[in-house]
């Protein structure tokens, strides 16, 4: 807040306080004659008396000194104002205006968008801009923030705002309008924010910095009660599935208002574009609940599958009412496992726990299995197979660890179960199989029996997804583990290019479990204890494969080779957010079908075999093609709103106070904006309360005054000579 | 209609009568007939009195008509005995001029009571004389008890005129000098000066036989201070000035001047003097009381 006067020359007329001070000095009035024969009586007292008589006259004259300063002060016409020391109340500004044009601000409230009515009240404040006044428009979608070359250039801007994904959030649009308005001429800056206060705008924004120079107006374009239904998110089980198994959706939708009833459906795309229903299920919100619907649809044929999940009729905000998806549904991944052999023996727990025969024979199998022993896997054709998994493998060949090496580097999976056939430690710790596995063998560790099972501390890590959704019920416990090897990752610098082993899940005595490697392209995880022994062989290490009930053995299996052969393609993602896609290096060209069926070529990094998408803005499927219909390249990805983009919950004071600071100024209608603008630019008069104060001061000086020099209605003149003749008489 | 009596003893009736004479008649009448069981009845001036003989009185004043009839010795010269000679001394210093309410000053005051002393005395037959004084004594009246005096006391008090400055221990000396009898000395003063040489003189006089009346009048406005705001004070006698904020000092003055009189009252008791703190605005009755209280006692 700064004070400012709309008069400043009439500051001097303070200088008329001396002018009590020389009457005082030069004008004493003079007391009232009293003639008083006990004078005698007064003079012990005097002294005292006297000192509060000049106290008296002192705070006489400091009141009058004062009331004509105050007068002065007044007639200056003091405003208070936020800014514009150096310039008039009518000099041109350097303007900022930014908007935030996220989707939620197409929410329909009294028949107009949050972002029409942020243009609205822009426009007020427009006609409210002095002339020659410097206008820039910055906007949450990512344009180039500069100052228009006139105003009708930046209203005109500001009529093509339109509603896209976020590229910037709304706190790194004010920073870059600080910046800007840092780098404007003109001495008096105002920023002015439009947003709907939601904790989709503010989400995940810093607490408020400190005032800058510049007035900042926040204009809250927000309604009172919004009333929308949306779909928050949707989670697929997995974004590849084999061909036969039903893809298991997970849908969570939300409502802001009153309770209601709607219908959430999947649709599946055809070939030819159009969604046909799947599937719908009754949704009831409760006010401000959200509600969760499972679907699972069967019978998808293989390819990239692409549909999406909306809820039935329409609502105040569209963007969030649909939700897309892509799967790729495909054969069962081809894996080889090796083992000792027999292998048939020693790789049949592998091999069941992957692929069981009851689903292989209706098809079913997420992975088609194939063993073979681990003396004859050189000699395998590996072509065709997306992962190898070694079961107790023995000392391998510096040629075969390399094969493993180079094949997994194109993007393929290994998955090594480490054993009692690994006993020539230093064999097996030769430097091709260290490359492999990023690290190498120690030595056998012995734990008393019971005492020592897999214990993931944390479930973070990508493989261990399918564990959280069991949490803590996974009885590891139930399956100790006697015996493993200690595996010793490589130290960060000898294996520069690929770096060392990393451990995702320990024992329970803090030794590495299972542990994954980067290799290339492709992935190696090893687990450091087998999976080949019977029940029966009494110098079994563990009873993970035949323990009672071993699914966390069937699902650690499933997940680790699930996680080698992972593509990496990343088929559902956020808007605004590159796609990545895996293809063959030997496509040529390749083209994106955009939800708006427009076709895109696309270009292809040779070098990494990916094809990036940047221009994501828009939500939707996009098909990716290459070659011919038959046998071409087919593949796809969704792309979705962030949820921040359509969450439209109104932040609570408290928490708008904190992100916008304790002292924001919010303008929250038209007649705010207005009036928040004036006392900015034009300042809040003091003169009426100061002539108040000066009024104040005056009556004080007034009472003192009396009661120090009036004439009293008592004091009939001088008391002298009072006395009356008399007459003798007798 | 008869007015009530204290419309009689009030200073601003009192006031209105312009005759010193009818003045001291006005308060006199008032104060007898105010009386009820009053100590005046013990003064008839028409009852002659008998008093036992004592060891010293003088033989031959023996009424022996009255031994013969009770055979006890009574002297006869009692008439004379009974009388008391009282001299008026009053203060007519510049300082007694003073009124603050324009009405009456402290000089008319002691005037108008002075008068009626006199006119009480005389009728009583005791003999009555005056002296005034300012820093000397000036007017000297030899005490008589007739009717005459009553005249001639009241045209001196009439032609007083307040002026000079006081100085009433030297004046007092000079009243102690001159009175040869015993006497009941009546001081009229506002007593506006160091205390102490008043008070020497004051026991001179006591020392001399003299029965004293103190007549301490001061003005209203001396006694209750009434003034406010910042006032210039004058003190007539020296010129002395003084400004001063009266509010703040009021609550001072008042405890100054009521243990100034409590000084004076306190000295007056162990001296035998009868002190009769007064001031402009109180009734005659209370100085005329004192007067007949202190002369019944001396018998």
């Amino acid at each position: 807040m700064n004070l400012t006067f709309l008069t400043p020359m009439l500051l001097g007329g303070a200088a008329l306080v001396a002018v009590p001070l020389i009457l005082h000095l030069i004008m004493r009035r003079k007391p009232v004659k009293r003639e008083f024969p006990a004078l005698r009586f007064l003079r012990q007292k005097a002294i005292a008396n006297r000192r509060r008589l000049r106290l008296n006259h002192i705070l006489l004259l400091l009141l009058r000194m004062a009331a004509l300063a105050l007068l002065a002060f007044a007639l200056a016409r003091p405003t208070l104002r936020g800014a514009g020391w150096l310039a008039e109340g009518e000099g041109p500004v350097a303007a900022v205006f930014v908007f935030d044009t996220a989707p939620r601000m197409l929410l329909r409230e009294a028949n107009r968008t949050r972002l029409e009515r942020a243009a609205a009240m822009a426009k007020v404040l427009f006609a409210k801009l002095p002339p020659n006044s410097k206008v820039a428009v910055v906007d949450t979608s990512g344009g180039t923030a500069a100052f228009a070359a006139s105003n009708a250039a930046a209203a005109a801007r500001i009529d093509r705002l339109a509603a896209a994904p976020q590229t910037l959030s709304l706190p790194s649009a004010i920073a870059e309008g600080r910046r800007l308005l840092e780098t404007a001429e003109l001495p008096r800056r105002e920023l002015y924010v439009f947003t709907d206060c939601s904790r989709g705008a503010w989400q995940g924004a810093p607490a408020a910095e400190a005032a800058t120079e510049s007035s900042e107006l926040y204009v809250d374009v927000s309604a009172a009660a919004p009333q929308n239904c949306g779909i928050d998110g949707i989670d697929l089980a997995a974004d590849t599935i084999a061909s036969g198994t039903p893809l298991s959706l997970q849908v969570s939708a939300s409502r802001e208002g009153p309770d209601l009833s709607r219908a959430i459906a999947v649709e599946l795309a055809g070939a030819d574009g159009r969604y046909a229903r799947r599937a719908v299920k009754p949704v009831a919100w409760k006010q401000g609940r959200q509600a969760a619907v499972e679907f699972e649809i069967a019978g998808l044929e293989p390819g990239v599958r692409q549909g999406r999940v909306l809820i039935d009729g329409a609502d105040d905000l569209e963007a969030d009412d649909v939700r897309y998806f892509t799967v790729e549904v495909g054969a069962p991944a081809r894996v080889l496992v090796a083992a000792p052999a027999p292998a048939d023996r020693n790789g049949r727990f592998v091999a069941q726990a992957i692929a069981p025969a009851a689903l292989r024979k209706l098809n079913k199998a997420r992975f088609d299995a194939t063993l073979v022993d681990v003396e004859r896997l050189d000699t395998t054709a590996w072509e065709g197979f997306a992962a190898i998994v070694l079961v107790d493998p023995p000392p391998l060949s510096d040629r075969s660890w390399d094969s493993l090496g180079q094949w997994v580097a194109g993007g393929r999976g290994l998955v090594v179960w480490l054993g009692p056939q690994a006993v020539e430690a230093a064999r097996f710790n030769s430097d091709s199989g260290q490359r492999v596995l990023g690290g190498r063998l120690v030595r056998v560790w012995r734990s008393p029996e019971g005492g020592n099972f897999l214990a993931p501390m944390q479930l973070d890590h990508p493989m261990l997804a399918a564990f959280r959704r069991v949490g803590d019920a996974v009885p590891w416990q139930d399956f100790p583990v006697e015996r493993h090897w200690e595996f010793q990752p490589s130290a960060a610098d000898a294996a520069a290019a690929d770096g060392p082993a990393v451990v995702v899940a320990p024992y329970r005595n803090g030794l590495p479990a299972v542990l994954e490697h980067r290799l290339g392209a492709g992935t190696v995880v090893t687990i450091t204890t087998p999976a080949s022994q019977a029940a029966s062989d009494p110098d079994a290490w563990n009873t993970l494969a035949t323990g009672f009930e071993p699914w966390p053995f069937v699902m650690l299996a499933n997940e680790s080779l699930l996680h080698v052969i992972d593509t990496a393609d990343d088929m559902n993602i956020a808007a605004g957010r590159p796609a990545v896609l895996h293809v063959d290096r030997r496509t040529a060209t390749a083209f994106v079908r955009t939800p708006g069926g427009d076709d895109v070529p696309v270009a292809i990094d040779q070098q990494r075999g990916t094809i990036s998408v940047t221009a994501t803005q828009t939500p939707g499927n996009y098909l990716l093609r290459s070659g011919g219909e038959i046998g071409g390249l087919s593949k796809g990805f969704s792309v979705n709103l962030d949820a921040a983009a359509t969450d439209i919950v109104r932040l609570d004071d408290e928490a708008l106070k904190g992100v916008l600071g304790a002292g924001h100024r919010l303008a929250r209608n038209e007649a705010d904006l207005v009036r928040d603008v004036n006392l900015d630019r034009v300042g809040a008069e003091l003169f009426g309360w100061i002539i108040l104060l000066a009024a104040v001061v005056m009556a004080g000086d007034w009472v003192l005054a009396n009661r120090f020099y009036a004439p009293r209605d008592d004091a009939v003149g001088p008391a002298a000579g009072g006395h009356l003749p008399l007459e003798a008489g007798a | 209609m008869v007015r009530a009596v204290e419309e009689y003893l009030k200073p601003e009736v009192v006031r209105q009568i312009a005759r010193l004479d009818l003045r001291a008649q006005f308060i006199v009448r008032g104060f007898l007939q105010g009386l009820h069981a009053s100590p005046y009845q013990g003064f008839s001036v028409e009852f002659s009195e008998h008093r036992k003989y004592a060891p010293g009185d003088d033989p031959k004043d023996i009424d022996w008509l009255v031994y013969a009839k009770t055979d006890k010795h009574y002297v006869k010269k009692f008439e004379a005995e009974t009388n008391i000679t009282g001299y008026l001394v009053i203060d007519t210093s510049g300082s007694m001029a003073y009124t603050y309410r324009q009405q009456l000053t402290k000089l008319d005051y002691s005037i108008s009571l002075a008068a009626a002393l006199c006119w009480l005395m005389i009728h009583q037959q005791d003999p009555c004389g005056l002296m005034t004084f300012d820093d000397r004594l000036h007017a000297s009246l030899p005490a008589r008890s007739r009717r005459s005096q009553i005249a001639q006391v009241l045209s001196v008090l009439a032609k007083v005129r307040p002026s000079g400055k006081t100085d009433i221990p030297r004046s007092l000396v000079q009243v102690a000098a001159m009175l040869r009898h015993r006497s009941l000395v009546m001081v009229f003063s506002d007593l506006l000066a160091d205390p102490e040489p008043i008070r020497e003189s004051l026991l001179r006089l006591r020392h001399r036989g003299h029965d004293v009346i103190l007549f301490h009048v001061l003005d209203e406005a001396e006694v209750r201070f009434p003034f406010e705001g910042v006032v210039e004070f004058t003190e007539p006698e020296a010129q002395d000035r003084l400004v001063i904020d009266a509010d703040a000092a009021r609550r001072g003055y008042v405890s100054a001047v009521e243990s100034f009189r409590e000084e004076y009252r306190k000295f007056c008791f162990h001296a035998g003097i009868d002190y009769a703190p007064l001031d402009t605005s109180m009734q005659f009755d209370r100085a005329l009381m004192e007067y007949l209280v202190s002369r019944r006692n001396r018998f």
